[in-house]
């Protein structure tokens, strides 16, 4: 799911004449305002890219997710009503509205990285993984994936030695995140930025 | 005076959803999966954009299934579709997911020192590559297509090089190839106009837009027209050209200069879906399919379509199976032939072991003649060539004209089950 971002002027302009009169191209004046919206969020986005992350804090592998944000954010139409940016990254959708997140069909749970080396890495191309099970509430479950000294249990199942693992995921049945107030730029900084590309295209001879 | 504050830029509505960029998804969309096996990447490196970018290629890897789902997967992300598991496709599904294929399909690298480098097509690091290469390319594209709308284009006529990401070891040269590539430095930016050649002759791919190296973290940031007259490169009021026209049409005159191995090693590679005159190579599209798509709907077309010759896989394979051998037959498909094929094994397919052939499906045809898994002799003329994609076992039946040296189509089915022929 992209993110959409519109603008568009022609309610804010209603009623002013003179305006009304300079503006028989609208289309360009809502290129210019797109473009700005465009640059706006890809320099709020880079400068994201290159600030402190929570996984870069602990160390991890840095996965430049604010670079791709902003390399998937384009103005992606033009018209006489308004132009439109779209942030084509679903996970970007996920940092703006938050949500919760459950495994997709045929699966029981997300994993959720517990070390470096697991950090931007699917499970599933880690090799010699092996699930950790403990009892909670009475019944029998997986909590992790992890390596280390492999035993045979007593029904003939190959599991981890207790004492020997290394977590490497956690596992989890859903993921409820909150929105992060800064994924995007302060809306008022975005329009103080429309509103001088406005008065600087009007302004041109 | 017009009342300036009077425009309040306050109508900015952020939605969840809407579409992706027409541009970005063309960009991937238009690819074709392509088998590297007759030119490496130096090879390609000559070969015109224009056709580069309608080729779905990796260097050394020779498999469809892996190209085909390297293609569908990317196309999915692009399109933001769900796949079949309904979600979405991100990084760490797609470099699992071809990793599983590499694996299945025994494409790992000779050399073992080569395990787990970029040149392993099963390496996270080269899958991985792929995954941010290929997405970026058709973002930037994207980009770069909205940037040389004209409207767009007055507004912010000019970009600025510069740092976008993060890297561990950057190259420290740019600004040298920036200026031998014709960019100015002012006030020690990088900057040029929109439509200057500098950008593509920056480029080690000849495209103008990002990335301009592999595992660049550089990129461009639009400058507005304020900034771009008070940095004098234009006049006040100065109109600017777009460029993708022009550069359009350099693309398809750019391939003059290639030798005649290229030229033939393309015709291998594609067939009818090039065509080479005076030195020229221009892109036909999916031509099978959309020759398949005009025989429908129009019951009197005739025509034949040519897919290359005898790949040397095909000559051997078919040498094995005691075909007579191969070497320089053209394979031919007449719209007579595709039509019985409509009729036999599309809308009136009776045969519960086949599936019906549909549009999409005459696109894995030209991999089942340059590629085949196996080849079966019939009768002294007829041989039957099959080929495994994602799943599906193509089987394509040709007869042999010595007189022509051409191997024409005669009939083409795909099996969920059972012996290849009835």
């Amino acid at each position: 799911m992209a993110v959409e971002i519109e603008v568009d002027l022609s309610d804010a302009i209603k009623g002013v004449e003179d305006l009304r009169s300079q503006l028989a191209n609208r289309r360009a004046l809502n290129a210019a305002l797109g473009k700005r919206a465009e640059v706006e969020l890809r320099a709020h986005f880079t400068d994201r890219e290159q600030g402190p992350s929570k996984a870069s804090s602990r160390g991890w592998p840095k996965q430049h997710f604010w670079a791709q944000i902003a390399q998937a954010t384009t103005l992606t139409e033009v018209n006489d009503d308004g132009a439109t940016v779209t942030i084509n990254d679903p996970r970007f959708a996920q940092k703006v509205y938050g949500g919760t997140i459950k495994p997709g069909a045929g699966k029981k749970y997300l994993t959720i990285p517990a070390i470096a080396q697991a950090y931007g890495r699917s499970a599933q191309i880690i090799e010699g993984l092996k699930p950790i099970i403990r009892m909670i509430a009475g019944e029998r479950r997986a909590v992790a994936l992890g390596k280390g000294e492999t035993v045979i249990s007593k029904k003939g199942n190959p599991r981890l030695k207790p004492g020997t693992e290394t977590i490497w995921y956690w596992l989890v049945k859903s993921v409820t995140q909150e929105p992060d107030p800064q994924a995007l730029p302060p809306m008022d900084h975005l329009k103080e930025k429309l509103q001088d590309e406005a008065k600087e295209y009007l302004a041109r001879p | 005076m017009i009342a300036l504050e009077e425009i309040r830029a306050q109508a900015i509505d952020i939605e969840p959803g809407g579409e992706a960029s027409p541009f970005a998804v063309e960009s991937i969309r238009r690819r074709t999966p392509v088998l590297s096996r007759y030119l490496n990447s130096q090879d390609w490196k000559l070969i015109s954009l224009a056709l580069r970018q309608r080729a779905q290629f990796s260097s050394e890897v020779e498999n469809f299934r892996l190209m085909q789902q390297i293609q569908r997967r990317l196309e999915q992300a692009i399109s933001q579709l769900r796949n079949e598991r309904g979600v979405y496709v991100n990084e760490q599904q797609f470099v699992a997911e071809m990793k599983k294929i590499v694996e299945e399909e025994g494409l790992g690298p000779i050399d073992p020192r080569d395990i787990g480098t970029l040149k392993d097509i099963g390496s996270e690091a080269r899958l991985r590559l792929i995954w941010r290469f290929q997405t970026e390319q058709a973002n930037e594209y994207a980009r770069w297509r909205m940037a040389n709308d004209p409207d767009v284009l007055n507004a912010f006529p000019a970009q600025e090089f510069k740092r976008v990401a993060v890297r561990r070891v950057p190259r420290l040269n740019w600004p040298e190839r920036f200026t031998a590539a014709g960019g100015r430095i002012i006030h020690g930016r990088m900057i040029d106009l929109v439509n200057s050649t500098t950008w593509e002759n920056l480029s080690v791919f000849g495209q103008p837009w990002p990335p301009f190296d592999y595992n660049s973290g550089m990129g461009l940031v639009s400058l507005s027209r304020r900034e771009t007259e008070s940095l004098g490169l234009l006049q006040p009021g100065e109109k600017v050209t777009p460029r993708y026209v022009d550069f359009n049409a350099q693309l398809e005159a750019s391939v003059r200069d290639l030798s005649e191995r290229y030229q033939n090693a393309l015709k291998t590679l594609f067939g009818d879906q090039i065509v080479i005159e005076d030195g020229a190579a221009k892109w036909q599209g999916n031509i099978i399919a959309d020759l398949y798509d005009r025989v429908l709907k129009n019951p009197g077309l005739q025509q034949e379509l040519s897919l290359g010759t005898a790949t040397a896989s095909t000559v051997q394979k078919a040498r094995e199976a005691g075909v007579e051998d191969l070497t320089g037959y053209r394979m031919v498909i007449r719209t007579d032939e595709m039509r019985k094929i409509y009729k036999k094994r599309g809308i009136e397919e009776a045969d519960p072991t086949q599936a019906v052939i549909t549009q999409n499906d005459w696109e894995a045809l030209p991999f089942v003649w340059r590629d085949p898994d196996s080849v079966q002799i019939r009768r002294p003329r007829n041989f039957i060539l099959t080929k495994r994609i994602d799943g599906t076992l193509y089987v394509a039946e040709w007869i042999r004209n010595r007189e022509n040296k051409t191997v024409m189509l005669r009939t083409f089915w795909k099996k969920k089950a059972g012996p290849l022929t009835r």
